[in-house]
């Protein structure tokens, strides 16, 4: 059994496959181990439901596609065969009463839906587009692919660009006051919540706005992968092992082993020791790398102990409810806007604001909200291939504590509660598209917050991003000031996942930064090119 | 591909300690046979037949013996390599060795019929009838000539075990391998027709319509049927290979297979009498009169589903924690159904759900926990749902085609196919439906890279010191 390596990857989720892809085309001898039978982490698609319909239970959006380096440089689409596909209605969101609120790729086409429910919110829309696009596409977006700047550093860079100023302040707010400040109408002010809060910004917390910035942005571009988000994994899958990769998938690792303060191998529970000549990088939790797998007595560092101890998980996980529908939902406000018909994503269930913020408050407090509301798409509508002729896929995905007020976790394992809530879910979507009657639904497969924890061993309590995201958790801090760049101070170990800057969503950017890490403290040649905006940022001074 | 490369990939075999038994409805009384790593003597094994009938197992140990000395390595040696293409393979010539006592009717009785020449005991009877049924879903009576293949078939569970992780394990193992080695694969890319051009094949024809051209040859492991009337054309095969195709059986291997997810662990009651039924890995919960059995065949030969179940249940949690999270188990069930095409896929739907609570039913007759309380979740696999594999439609059988005597060993699926070559130059074909037979037995693929090798100049692995095959 080969056990000597160059580079120890620890975790084969997108992050672990990017870093890993990278590193063995740089000529690297590289190991992969993975918990799960499968790689790819939340880049899941299978036959869950009925045969032929193909789902994705865990991430389906990809929402950096024009920003990430990672597509270019291992020429997915060219070499590989991963293709993206946008429709044109990206989000909707309609209400009982039958009219919609829309989001299009085309911004103008966006703002006279908005306009429908007020002409100024839709102005003011416009125009914030056009600002937190300037921030997306000069800063925020090429920033998510280089190390992070000290927060000092960072308000002093900014003011060298034109929109910088404005950008810090409203980075200082939390989402409410943003959108409370800027829009009037109630309806578009829920929906604009919607979209800049649903991955677990907490809509009062301040200091988080420049991912609402983020989030404001790209809602306009949330993309399907083309035959399910899996064609991605089996990608760089693929780029690894023609380059001598190697993929070891059921592992179970027992611990770090550091000798002389150093990082040298991993030991796995059965006794093999994998020996990294250079670096190993984890793309797992903080806590297990830290506390489980490398052990608080090797790390000379108390206040990276104590924070970590101290790591702040996600208040909530999501409820997934996958279906295979025998036919399409025609929704009720599809006779006002037709294309409501053909949107990407819908959020239903929240008829107002404080039916929105009410929800968010009872999951935050670890109740199910007595009226329920979430997002769903069809992805098959967009993509044939997942289903067969006249079937549809169809996805709900509800914020969702994973710790109960009433029961813990124990409900989440009892069959007549999870399918209760299946059920109550499909009744929300009937409620909005009234063909959807339980007999159109072949069959329904649920994933809970605590599902999500079983199946992926780093996504504790449900946990999607590897950690909450507050302002100490977040930028140079995430997960701490002493190895968001990507190494730690532990010689030779790096962080690569979703709990290192610039955080979760497979946005391709912690495994990205944590391979040019290891490349630039290991001499390892550099087959890729830096990419342009990180270049302009760079000439600025950041 | 070197077996040091794979073992570096894939999850280990681990076989079960108790690998199958049965529990009688009638009385709750319970037998049990041990695995061959756990009792390799078998006498384990051979008390727990004693609880029943001393005689049987005493008959038992005898042909344990025999099949260890003399049927188990003949089988091997049939299994991995292409069968002759004149005379008898390994097992046949095994079989017509005086020391195995093999008298020449039992060539010819059914498998129930063989069961009662050789055990006393409606027990044994029903146990061994269900136990390989599993591999095939035959005929349990009448003259198929199945009985002698049916009854050495059980002896192959002594064996049952699980792929630690799973077995998709073991196809990322050979994948890996494939990929390092210079491949390169597709998914979603599905093949319309083997490109011929002056008889022979050069390449494939998507149904996208783009073409891929082989330099040296091209491979199905499509069924027979996909092979014979879709890929290449049935004018390249003679018409009576064509009439043997498009008969093929394919209908008898159809099941359930229901995957649950559990708080606990099933505690049956049969176990306070008998302690080791508890972690009995393939447990049939069925009947004493094997005639039950019959009639199931018989509902099912008519088109309807059985009105009883003949339940066998597994779980791969008792040696491999790594298959559940801690505290929580998974469990199998299986049951054998109609085929895919004898209903719709609304009744299918419907069956679907019927089909959970009756086999919740059924099991909890045996062990009281294993009600709905004790479900978390579960996934309903019907011959409608192995669909999702194109090869094994439209009938949804497991083994492609069905097992029975006349599509085994070096008759499967038909005599001039079975040594992987077909009517077209560079065109190979191979699948569970290929000898020996319908199994993932890494058996088929091999077999046919050997027949490759004597074709074109490639490695032969084989040939290295030590290997017997």
């Amino acid at each position: 059994m080969e056990t000597k390596f160059d580079i120890i990857i620890i975790g084969a989720g997108p992050n672990g496959l990017q870093a890993g892809a990278y590193l063995s085309k740089a000529g690297e001898k590289v190991l992969i181990l993975e918990r799960r039978y499968e790689c790819g982490g939340g880049l899941w698609t299978e036959e869950t439901t009925f045969p032929g319909f193909l789902h994705s239970p865990h991430a389906v959006y990809m929402m950096m596609t024009d920003f990430a380096p990672v597509y270019g440089d291992l020429e997915l689409e060219q070499k590989y065969g991963v293709h993206h596909i946008h429709p044109d209605l990206v989000w909707t969101m309609p209400f009982e009463d039958g009219r919609s609120l829309c989001i299009y790729k085309d911004i103008e086409r966006t703002c006279q839906s908005i306009a429908q429910f007020s002409q100024k919110d839709a102005e003011t829309y416009r125009e914030f587009y056009h600002f937190t696009k300037k921030c997306v596409d000069e800063f925020i977006g090429p920033a998510t692919y280089m190390p992070p700047a000290g927060a000092l550093d960072q308000i002093v860079l900014l003011q060298k660009l034109e929109f910088g100023a404005e950008m810090g302040e409203w980075s200082e707010m939390n989402a409410m006051e943003i959108i409370d400040s800027k829009f009037e109408n109630d309806r578009v002010k829920a929906m604009i919540l919607y979209l800049t809060t649903h991955w677990g910004v907490r809509y009062d917390m301040n200091a988080l706005g420049y991912l609402v910035l983020l989030y404001f942005n790209r809602a306009h571009n949330y993309q399907l992968v083309k035959g399910g988000s899996h064609m991605v994994a089996q990608a760089l899958n693929k780029v690894i092992h023609e380059n001598k990769g190697l993929v070891k998938n059921n592992q179970r690792i027992k611990r770090i082993v550091i000798e002389g303060g150093e990082a040298r191998g991993v030991e796995m529970e059965d006794g093999v020791v994998y020996e990294a000549g250079k670096a190993i990088i984890s793309t797992i939790d903080p806590q297990q790398t830290f506390l489980d797998l490398v052990g608080e007595e090797n790390i000379d560092h108390e206040p990276l102990v104590n924070k970590i101890k101290n790591w702040d998980w996600e208040a909530y996980s999501l409820l997934g409810v996958h279906s295979a529908l025998n036919e399409r939902p025609r929704f009720s406000a599809a006779a006002a806007n037709p294309d409501v018909n053909n949107a990407e994503i819908y959020i239903l269930g929240y008829e107002s604001l404080s039916d929105l913020t009410d929800y968010i408050d009872t999951v935050y407090d670890g109740g199910i909200p007595s009226k329920l509301g979430f997002n769903c798409c069809f992805p098959s509508m967009h993509d044939p291939s997942l289903a067969p002729e006249g079937g549809c896929v169809s996805q709900i995905s509800a914020m969702m504590p994973h710790d109960l007020k009433e029961g813990g976790i124990d409900p989440w394992y009892q069959y007549k509660f999870r399918y209760e809530m299946a059920d109550k879910c499909l009744n929300v979507l009937e409620r909005y598209a009234p063909n959807i009657t339980s007999d159109k639904v072949l069959q329904t497969r649920i994933s809970t917050p605590v599902d999500c924890a079983n199946m992926f061993a780093n996504m504790k309590k449900g946990s999607i991003k590897q950690g909450m995201y507050q302002p100490l958790q977040m930028g140079f801090l995430r997960p701490h000031e002493d190895c968001s760049r990507h190494s730690t101070p532990v010689k030779n170990l790096y962080l690569g996942g979703s709990s290192v800057y610039p955080g979760g969503c497979v946005i391709w950017g912690p495994g990205y930064l944590a391979a040019n890490r290891v490349a630039e403290d290991y001499n390892i040649a550099k087959w890729w090119s830096e990419p342009e905006g990180v270049r302009k940022l760079k000439e600025l001074g950041f | 591909m070197t077996i040091t490369q794979f073992w570096d990939r894939a999850g280990k075999w681990v076989p079960y300690e108790v690998a199958h038994g049965s529990i009688f409805s009638e009385d709750n009384s319970s037998l049990a046979f041990y695995g061959y790593d756990a009792d390799p003597d078998q006498t384990k094994t051979a008390e727990q037949i004693g609880r029943i009938s001393q005689k049987d197992a005493d008959t038992w140990l005898q042909w344990y013996k025999k099949f260890k000395e003399k049927i188990e390595p003949a089988l091997y040696s049939t299994i991995y390599n292409p069968v002759p293409e004149n005379g008898f393979d390994a097992i046949e010539t095994c079989y017509s060795d005086p020391a195995l006592g093999i008298e020449p009717i039992w060539y010819v009785k059914s498998p129930i019929e063989l069961l009662r020449d050789m055990f006393e005991s409606e027990e044994l009877h029903a146990h061994f009838l269900r136990t390989v049924y599993a591999w095939s879903g035959n005929q349990p009576i009448d003259n198929n000539a199945a009985g002698l293949s049916q009854f050495l078939g059980n002896f192959l569970f002594g064996m049952f075990g699980a792929v630690e992780g799973g077995t998709h394990d073991w196809a990322h193992a050979c994948h890996k391998i494939f990929l390092a080695n210079g491949g390169a694969s597709f998914t979603k890319h599905e093949v319309d027709q083997v490109i011929i051009e002056n008889g022979k094949a050069t390449g494939v024809r998507l149904t996208n319509g783009s073409e891929v051209a082989a330099r040296k040859l091209v491979v199905s492991t499509l069924s027979p049927e996909q092979l014979c009337f879709q890929l290449v054309g049935p004018e390249y095969f003679e018409p009576r290979t064509v009439r043997r195709i498009k008969h093929l059986s394919r209908r008898h291997i159809a099941i359930t297979w229901y995957h649950w997810a559990v708080n606990e662990l099933p505690h049956y009651t049969a176990s306070d009498n008998n302690p080791v039924m508890d972690k009995c890995a393939a447990l049939n919960l069925i009947n004493k009169d094997p005639e039950a059995l019959i009639r199931e065949y018989c509902w099912r030969r008519l088109g309807k589903l059985p009105p009883e179940l003949s339940l066998m249940v597994w779980s791969q949690s008792f040696h491999d924690k790594k298959r559940a999270p801690e505290g929580k188990y998974i469990m199998g069930s299986e049951q054998f159904v109609l085929s895919a095409n004898q209903m719709t896929p609304l009744e299918w739907r419907d069956f679907k759900k019927q089909h959970a609570k009756d086999v919740i039913q059924h099991w909890q007759k045996f062990a009281p926990n294993m009600g709905w309380d004790n479900v978390i979740d579960f996934d309903p696999l019907t011959p409608f749902d192995t669909l999702r594999l194109s090869n094994m439609g439209p009938t949804g059988t497991w083994a492609v085609i069905d097992n029975i005597p006349s599509q085994m060993g070096k008759f499967r699926p038909v005599p001039e196919l079975a040594r992987h070559r077909t009517p077209v130059k560079n065109l190979y074909a191979t699948g569970s439906a290929w000898p020996f037979t319908g199994c993932a037995m890494f058996a088929q693929g091999y077999n046919c890279y050997k027949i490759i090798a004597e074709d074109f100049d490639v490695q032969k692995p084989w040939e290295e010191d030590g290997r017997p095959f």
